[in-house]
């Protein structure tokens, strides 16, 4: 899967979270933060994730991920992983 | 200590009110369904396949759902309409009942014009167990792949997460805690909130009874206990919550939740504020049984301290909002207990139970009962028995039909819950 499929994963389960975000208005290089997740949005987010690409990864492989593009990234490691 | 000295001093008001039942989404909706008499119980659809007995109930459903009452909100305090929103975003159906009911209290209050001191405030949320049925939802996805639960559980089955999302909301930083005490959750909340206040631990509390969100796993543990009705009338749901008549059968699960605002006397008076009714006292006491059979003593005790608390004699109650499940041995204890305890006055009084037209809320019950009593005294009118055809008891002094211009002062309203916990509160109107 190629990064820019994981993105458009990461882009539902961020709207599925934070529904007033429009998808279209998510850049990768966009902190979760910056468009109102909270902590724990943020890490409902990134288990959407790892349940849509049905990855089991460790949370702590997310803990120094600063923007979408560390999810991304992490995530497309753990996909070719597999 | 300093509050040692204002030990029952303060008088105690309820300066705002909110609530959202099966059908009303609001106290003036609520206030026309106790003036029609009109139930909120139905049918209902569960997808468990027709394998539980769980047929009829008064769920919020739809109309609450989809309602667009939240966003008057928007004109009337733009900073907790946008903290609202935020919380709405991701709540469960009891959260969004209590965001929605406090909402609509604060506001009727006024409390929103004011810079009140944010410690000086508190919440109370009345009821545990609130979100048996988020646990029961998630539970086959959950055995299935353990890691990918949301987080957002963590949070969510703790009942106290209410307590956050109010204090969020209204930016409360006194007390705040959550209370259990099974069908008494609710006047349980509301006494502990007069406690409060009496002792000048806060000005104003913010007292929700909030919305049991039962799965069908304890909806039918009640009905394998006994308790819950939908035997002989389920296919009239509306005729199946009958307290106090002679083919009651058992409780109808009722969603629903309340909130009030109480507030010391002096703080609104402070702020010019106004206010519908005086919280008088309260009485609680326990049976000694952890069993779901009432006990009379239990009963006349908690009624007598009540208003022991409230300094009256049994003369000055005319009107008694009952706990009237619709339960046989609930309906014929209370019953007994009234009788007993009132003797020769009862004749004078006026006793109905809105769990009729509501079903039986369980953790909010005793709130939003307390909201129909204020309702009832000070529009002059009793609400009818719904469903009351042949009475147990032809002495027992229940409304008969919808009674207007009646000039009520004062109400009591008892609570029973499983265990032997037994609440009565006493309210004045204002006027």
């Amino acid at each position: 899967m190629s990064k820019e499929e994981i993105f458009e994963i990461v882009k539902n389960c961020v709207v599925d979270i934070l529904p007033d975000i429009n998808e279209n208005d998510i850049k990768i290089t966009d902190a979760l933060k910056d468009l109102g997740a909270n902590s724990i949005d943020r890490m409902d987010v990134t288990i959407g994730c790892m349940k849509a690409l049905k990855l089991k990864v460790p949370m702590i492989r997310f803990g120094n991920i600063s923007n979408i593009q560390g999810l991304v990234d992490v995530l497309y490691e753990e996909c070719n992983a597999k | 200590m300093y509050y040692m000295k204002n030990v029952m001093q303060n008088k105690i008001v309820i300066s705002g009110m909110g609530v959202v039942t099966a059908g009303c989404n609001n106290v003036a909706e609520f206030k026309d369904s106790l003036k029609n008499g009109k139930s909120g119980i139905k049918k209902v659809m569960y997808a468990d396949d027709g394998k539980c007995d769980i047929k009829i109930g008064a769920l919020l459903g739809e109309y609450f759902l989809g309602s667009d009452e939240f966003e008057k909100y928007i004109d009337i305090d733009a900073s907790l309409y946008s903290r609202a929103k935020k919380i709405l975003r991701n709540t469960s159906l009891s959260e969004k009942a209590s965001v929605m009911t406090a909402l609509e209290a604060w506001c009727d209050a006024g409390l929103y014009k004011f810079d009140i001191d944010p410690e000086l405030i508190s919440i109370i949320v009345g009821g545990s167990n609130l979100t048996k049925k988020i646990s029961f939802d998630n539970h086959d996805s959950f055995m299935a792949e353990p890691c990918y639960l949301s987080p957002q559980y963590a949070m969510k089955f703790f009942d106290t997460n209410h307590v956050g999302i109010l204090s969020e909301l209204l930016q409360i930083k006194g007390e705040g805690f959550s209370v259990g005490g099974a069908s008494a959750s609710g006047n349980m909340a509301i006494i502990e909130a007069m406690r409060l206040l009496r002792y000048g631990l806060s000005d104003i509390c913010v007292v929700v009874g909030a919305l049991s969100d039962l799965s069908l796993m304890e909806l039918q543990s009640f009905m394998n206990i006994g308790a819950l009705a939908g035997k002989k009338f389920a296919d009239r749901p509306e005729e199946a919550c009958r307290p106090f008549d002679e083919q009651h059968e058992g409780f109808v699960y009722g969603q629903g939740c309340g909130c009030l605002i109480l507030e010391t006397e002096e703080s609104v008076e402070r702020r010019q504020g106004s206010f519908y009714a005086k919280l008088l006292g309260g009485g609680m006491c326990l049976d000694g049984n952890h069993l779901t059979n009432p006990n009379k003593d239990g009963e006349i005790k908690a009624m007598k301290k009540a208003i022991d608390d409230a300094k009256l004699s049994i003369e000055d109650i005319l009107y008694l909002n009952a706990h009237g499940s619709s339960s046989s041995l609930g309906d014929n204890t209370e019953c007994e207990a009234i009788k007993e305890l009132f003797g020769e006055h009862l004749k004078r009084m006026m006793i109905n139970s809105t769990k009729g037209i509501t079903g039986h809320c369980l953790s909010a019950a005793g709130v939003i009962e307390a909201i129909a009593s204020i309702i009832q005294m000070n529009d002059r009118f009793i609400h009818d028995n719904i469903n009351l055809e042949n009475p147990i008891d032809e002495k027992f002094t229940l409304v008969r039909g919808k009674r207007d211009n009646v000039d009520v002062k004062i109400a009591m309203s008892n609570s029973f819950g499983f265990s032997g916990i037994n609440t009565s509160i006493i309210i004045e109107r204002n006027f």
